[in-house]
């Protein structure tokens, strides 16, 4: 019999079942954190930075031993490596084919990356709007123009702590185009060309 | 990627004495136990950087490794006790395996069953010795 079929023998019971699912958020989550981490290259520190979380949150958030993971610290460590997060109410057969195909190297690309790679057909991918996202940190923007592996900086608008160094770098498909254009102290629209 | 495999180890009197701590476990911890060995089974490099779920035991269990969970008791009112459970065995690299010798409860300083260690230590001899065999667990 296979793994699945001596699986779901076992969920017929019912307090077995509850178990399973609760120890699957448990210990699944701070996998995907882990996974994450490892393909995105970042230490706790710069995820806990990019997140606006502390780093001991982050750690906490990784480690299958927590157990007590809050739905604010999800929404934020999901906003740290730009993807989304979907909590949702699936059956139990879902649940154990998901849980199988686990995989540690499973891409899960970022939104600027999905945008790149035209995540829907007919949208022009936007230029990267490069600011710090920290919530206490001044709204800032990078203006400038950008090449394949370089951001060639033109002006920073309001930007005390960004560098041109801290740039997002993409392969564009075009040659040249304008990063970033400057709308308001709360927002900003990222214009192509 | 690299998908590990965990037998049982079954030695030659017929006992698989993972198997049988297995089915004593109320659902909670077998569940529990299932969900880390899915974790793990998809889990690349156990020791670099280091999994909390896996350690490689020292000294008088050398060559002995244990896998690591819990769970958290619900007690009305209060916040729930945490139990820690462990499987022992032998953990193979080069086959991609782990051998699961015995299980146990770790209550502070005391095993239940008290003498697992002690157990786990004389499968694994009779195991390398090549006595026994092991059956791949599900």
């Amino acid at each position: 019999m296979n793994a699945l079929k001596e699986l779901w023998l076992r969920l017929r019971e019912k307090r077995y079942r509850e178990a399973f699912v609760a120890s699957q958020v448990k210990q699944a989550i701070p996998y995907q954190i882990r996974a994450l981490m490892k393909a995105q290259g970042l230490t706790q520190a710069q995820l806990a930075e990019r997140s606006a979380l502390s780093q001991g949150v982050i750690s906490r958030a990784a480690s299958p031993m927590y157990g007590n993971l809050s739905l604010n610290t999800l929404v934020r460590v999901a906003a740290g490596f730009d993807v989304a997060f979907v909590g949702r109410f699936v059956p139990f057969s879902e649940m154990t084919r998901w849980l199988d195909r686990l995989d540690e190297s499973a891409h899960v690309p970022t939104f600027e990356a999905e945008d790149h790679a035209r995540a829907f057909e007919g949208l022009e991918p936007a230029a990267t709007v490069t600011e710090n996202t920290r919530p206490s940190a001044k709204r800032e923007a990078l203006v400038g123009t950008q090449q394949p592996g370089k951001v060639e900086a033109l002006f920073r608008l309001t930007a005390p702590r960004l560098t041109a160094q801290a740039a997002t770098v993409h392969e564009f498909p075009r040659p040249r185009v304008k990063v970033a254009e400057h709308t308001s102290a709360a927002a900003m629209t990222a214009v192509s060309r | 990627m690299v998908r590990w495999r965990f037998f049982d180890y079954v030695g030659t009197d017929g006992r698989n004495r993972s198997a049988e701590w297995y089915a004593a476990q109320g659902p909670e911890v077998r569940a529990a136990f299932d969900v880390t060995l899915q974790i793990l089974r998809a889990t690349e490099d156990w020791v670099q950087p280091p999994v909390v779920h896996f350690k490689n035991l020292h000294k008088a269990h050398k060559g002995l490794s244990e896998i690591r969970f819990y769970i958290d008791e619900p007690r009305p009112g209060k916040h729930p006790t945490r139990r820690r459970f462990r499987g022992i065995g032998i953990h193979r690299p080069s086959h991609g395996d782990f051998v699961l010798l015995v299980g146990y409860e770790e209550r502070g300083m005391n095993y239940i069953p008290a003498d697992a260690l002690e157990e786990a230590m004389r499968a694994k001899s009779r195991f390398e010795q090549g006595l026994g065999w092991i059956h791949e667990r599900s």
